[in-house]
This record gives C-alpha cells, structure tokens and sequence, in this order.
C-alpha cells in the first residue's frame, strides 16, 4: 500500500508540513538522545510526535542505546567520602555535552542531614532514638551512593537516616523512609529501583534488601518495598536462605542475588513478591571458593542476561530452552554465545606471553552495554583501565585509566517529558520485549535447590 | 530531462500541475512506489503523481537518474572502469551539491522521497535536516526550523523544570 499522497503543496513549506510519521522518521536519524530531547522540546509539535507513538520510543532506542554520560567516583565504607562525577563521551556532541555540564551530578540538590541526625521526624522516630544510644562514633553526613539505575542515583544518608532517589539530569528528587533499624543493625544493605519508565510522574518504589548481622546466627535478611509516598505502606518479606554474601541485579522488574560459592541464585519478582530459585549453568556453578564473577545485566532489547568473563572471552548466557535435542519444554540459564575480548591489547601494551596475567573485572551490563576494569595478576607497571565492550558490536572502547576508587557508569534515562502520560493506553506491554524469567520451578534432584518458599514477614 | 534510447523502456510520469515527464522505467523503479505500481500492473502509459509539482518531481527525477544502479545508461560516472570507491565518493560530492537547496525545497522533498518511498533519497533529506539542528540550542533550533515556542506558559514550566539543562 502506498502511503497517502502528502498534503497540497502550500508555499513555503516548512518543517510543521510534515506529518507526524514523517517528523519520526526525520527525528530517528537524530545522533542520541540529549539531541532528541533539545530537539522534541522545541514546540508542541515535535514533542506530541515523538510522545505519541510507543513504536518510535522502541525504534529509537533500538538505534540510540541510552547514552552512558558519565562515571560517578566515591569510596565509600566506614568514612566515606562525597561522590565526585567524570563526564565521558567518546565523540564531540555538543547535545551530549550540555547535558553532562547541565545535570546536577554534583547531587546539590539533596538535602544536608540535620545536625544531629536524629529528627527527621518520619515514622521511625521511636526506633531510632532508641539507637542513638548504641552509636558510639556519629555517622556520617556524606550521601552514599548505592548504586545508579534507571536514570536515578540511589543514594543513603547514614546521619539522617535517609535513602532517596535522584536524576540528576531531571532533578526529580524522592526521599524514602528506611526500614526500621536498616542503618544501625544492617550489615549490609542494596536498594533496587522497579522502573517507573512507563509510569511518568509516578515516583518509583524501591527494593531494599538488608542483611542484619545481629541476627547472625538466624542468618535474617530482609526484603522491603518502600515508597516516597508514605500512604503506600512498605511491604516486607524474609529473604530465603541465609542472605549472607548476595549481590544483587535489578533487570526488567526481577532482583537476581547471586551467592558467593551456592550453585543457584534467588529472584524476586517485583511484581508479585514472590521468590523463585534458579540454577546456575554448570560453568558457573562450578566456581568453587571464587567470588561470583558474573553479572546479571540486559541487552539492548532488554533481554536478561549473564555475562561471564573467561579470561579474554566473554560468554553470554540467556534464560531459554535446551536445544533441540535435550528441550524438556523447560527454562535454563544456557551459554549462548561467546565473544572475543582480543582487542583489550590494542589498550594495553605487553609482551605476547602477558596475556594470562590480565584479569576482566565485570562491573555491570546495561543495555546491551558491558562496564569492566581490567586487573593485573603479576607485578607490572601497566595502567589499569575501564573499558566498555557493547555485546552486539564487539566494540571494546577505553573509557579512561582507573580510579582505583568504586565507581559507577551512569547512564541517562529517557526522561518523563518525552513518555505519554496523559491521555490513551500506552502500550507497557511491548516496551520491554523480552518479558522476565517466568521463575521456574526448581528442578528435582534435592541439595541446597529445594523449592524458594515465600514466607510472610 | 531523460531522453529515450534504444532498448530502454520509458515511463511517462505526470505531475499535477500537468508536465510531464519521460523517464526509464529503471529511473521511475529507483522510487518503490512506482516499483509496485509497474509490478503490479497498476501503471499505465502514464503515472500521475499527485502533489508533487514539477519542481520537485523533476529534483527527483534528477536524483534518481543519478542514483539508478548503472549499466552505462545515465551519468557520466557509469562506468565499469571507475572503481565502486571513487563511485561513492563521487555520489557523496554529487548529493552534496544536489541538497544545497532552500528550506522549504527540502522539506518538500522530503515528503516526495517518503511518497515515493525512495530510501536514499529521504536519507539526505533527513540527514541534512537533521544536521542543522542537532548541537544546537531550543531557539537556534526553532529559528534554522521557523518554529515558535508555542507552549502554554504552565507547560513550558514543567517542562523547563524536568529538563533544565536542555534549555541551557
């Protein structure tokens, strides 16, 4: 079918000529995302077009991968330090550049803890002036961030006792109330942030796992669902099994907790609070006594995935059926493929035989995306360098030479001005392709993978 | 303007404003549209293409008689002793040229080559387009674009407000 001849000639035409398809398919050729937004903003036209259609979101971001803007530097631990941020774009766009200069990631706009610390007046008041007590060395003021997700900072303020989430290039700023007693008896703690992309406005829930030390010997983590709003009361459930050295992943709604030297990790879905276990693939599995040293990330399309670094190859896992032969019509976490990561030696300057003493240190894998660190086993002189390596591409890119303090890729996120939200279903559904893990069952054979039970807390 | 050769069958495409134009059906096929139409039997003699005047409709044509994939029939550059390299490169300088046109041109022509469905035509258009607005601020972009800042005064607070530093 030919498409519908274009309106009249009127003279001069100009570019509100064009239909909204047409304004679409001009917009796609946009080099990211900083451009479109400058671009969509400019009048009411451009943005309804580009808010409009679900499928340009999708189209767009197929050929745009939300652009990392930036790493965010901070040592954290007992006397943590205040964060800093690097901007770091590989090719010269001014778009990209304003964005970076234009975002607060100086994380001003979080409030400074009260003084004292002890009157942020919330629910937990009573809690927490019975701690106050205990707490022999004053916390400290410094936000910490916990981790970047979504578009969001997540950071923790031990003074004031505050967890918030922040966009820096938004602005948008939520302040959670902590669980009870989450900064004094925790050992340790993660907050994951379930997406609110396709909810614009509504600010988004966050998932805070705490592990409490003082319950040791019962081994007691916990999950809660906490909200800004404070109408919305916090959900709580037990985390199944000991909670002791999980690291957990947010992807598409499902937390995956990996455990250092357990063959299975724990998921929850997001959605209905419920915990499933899941096998790991034998190869990693059998990673007897090593810290885990695969990540749970997402691929460009959205898709779930392991990722897993084998000296200078990565292998991809996806959650899919056995091949044809051994399908029992059941999920598996399978090795997909694996990629070189050869290239690594165009950054790094050593002699052949060298190549053992390289060590790939995953830190995270967004959006098809993947964040390392390269280590050296032996004495060398050799810079240590943080690298991105995109899984469609195979393009390995030198983000720039090593802190040697933690850091964490920020990328930008679209932002809520750009999603529909006022009027007709938007189609949630198709946003993310791929839906999660279905939480499979766990599979017979007894040991530590008995069936996860969902225990009310 | 093509002109007939031997063994080459022609096409007769019609502008609204009543020229016409005789081009090669392997010019007219550069457009999917036309491919179709011919494809399916649905052409005649003569295909009308309605609202793209003359103007445009000859830019076009001259487009695709440049771009037609050659056996020594159109351009100077057809040729089996010119590399495919130097034959890119000499496309690219050609399009080049060729897009140095008013504004209102190329928008036009942008809607001919989305009728037309002419991919690599609306990929210049695009693309030339889009080069003068990405790297620049919201009011450089509406004066290269002639479009106003036509939000209701709240609207534009919100969306100041969520996306300060793309005001900046």
């Amino acid at each position: 079918m030919a498409p519908p001849p274009p309106p009249p000639a009127k003279c001069p035409t100009t570019v509100l000529d064009l239909d909204d398809d047409l304004l679409r398919e001009v917009f796609l050729r946009l080099p990211g995302l900083p451009s479109l937004v400058r671009a969509a903003l400019s009048c009411r036209t451009f943005l309804s077009a580009v808010r409009s259609s679900p499928a340009f979101f999708r189209s767009f971001r197929a050929l745009h991968p939300s652009p990392f803007v930036g790493l965010f530097v901070q040592r954290r631990g007992f006397k943590p330090e205040p964060s800093s941020f690097d901007p770091h774009h590989t090719r010269p766009d001014l778009d990209f550049e304003a964005a970076a200069r234009g975002g607060d990631f100086s994380l001003t706009a979080l409030p400074l803890p009260d003084a004292d610390g002890s009157e942020d007046g919330d629910e937990e008041e009573e809690y927490e002036e019975e701690e106050e007590d205990d707490d022999e060395e004053e916390a400290s003021p410094v936000w910490e961030i916990e981790r970047c997700c979504d578009g969001y900072v997540v950071v923790c303020n031990r003074r004031a006792k505050q967890i918030a989430a922040y966009n820096p290039l938004t602005r948008a700023l939520h302040l959670y109330p902590p669980p009870p007693r989450l900064f004094s008896d925790a050992t340790n703690f993660e907050f994951h942030i379930i997406s609110s992309q396709e909810d614009p406005g509504v600010p988004p829930r966050v998932v805070c796992f705490a592990f409490d030390f003082f319950e040791f010997f019962q081994a007691k983590a916990v999950v809660h669902i906490i909200s800004p709003d404070s109408s919305i009361k916090s959900k709580c459930r037990k985390f199944p099994g000991t909670g002791s050295g999980v690291t957990g992943k947010m992807v598409n709604g499902f937390v995956y907790w990996t455990h250092v030297r357990e063959p299975y990790i724990t998921v929850l879905d997001t959605a209905t609070l419920k915990f499933t276990k899941m096998d790991l693939p034998p190869l990693l599995a059998d990673q007897e006594g090593r810290e885990c040293a695969f990540v749970f990330g997402n691929t460009k399309d959205g898709r779930p995935c392991i990722v897993y670094p084998d000296f200078c190859l990565l292998d991809v896992f996806f959650w899919r059926r056995e091949d044809e032969y051994y399908d029992d019509g059941r999920n598996y976490w399978m090795l997909d493929h694996t990629l070189p990561l050869k290239t690594i030696r165009q950054f790094v300057k050593f002699s052949e035989g060298d190549d053992e003493f390289i060590i790939v240190r995953l830190m995270d894998v967004i959006d098809g995306i993947v964040y390392l660190r390269t280590e050296y086993d032996g004495c060398t002189e050799a810079p240590q360098l943080l690298l991105s390596f995109c899984l469609e591409t195979g393009e390995l890119k030198l983000i720039c030479e090593d802190y040697h303090k933690p850091v964490l890729p920020y990328i930008m996120a679209w932002p809520p001005s750009l999603v529909q939200n006022d009027k007709g279903p938007c189609s949630k559904d198709e946003a993310l392709s791929t839906p999660g893990p279905e939480g499979s069952d766990v599979k017979a054979g007894g040991g530590p993978t008995e069936p996860a039970s969902v225990a009310k807390a | 303007m093509a002109t007939r050769e031997a063994g080459k069958k022609m096409i007769m495409l019609k502008s609204p404003d009543g020229m016409e134009f005789e081009v090669e059906e392997a010019v007219a096929m550069e457009s999917q549209t036309i491919r179709k139409m011919i494809e399916d039997d649905c052409a005649d003699t003569a295909i009308l293409i309605p609202n793209i005047n003359s103007k445009i409709l000859s830019r076009v044509i001259e487009y695709c008689n440049k771009h037609v994939p050659t056996t020594g029939a159109t351009g100077a550059a057809a040729s089996d002793t010119v590399a495919p390299a130097a034959l890119a490169e000499d496309l690219k300088i050609w399009d080049a040229e060729f897009i140095k046109v008013n504004r209102a041109t190329r928008f036009n022509l942008i809607q001919a080559a989305s009728y037309l469905n002419i991919k690599g035509l609306l990929d210049l258009t695009s693309q030339t387009t889009i080069d003068t607005i990405s790297d620049n601020s919201l009011e450089e972009i509406r004066s290269f674009l002639s479009t106003k800042n036509d939000y209701l005064p709240e609207e534009e607070q919100t969306i100041r407000r969520e996306n300060q530093w793309a005001f900046q």
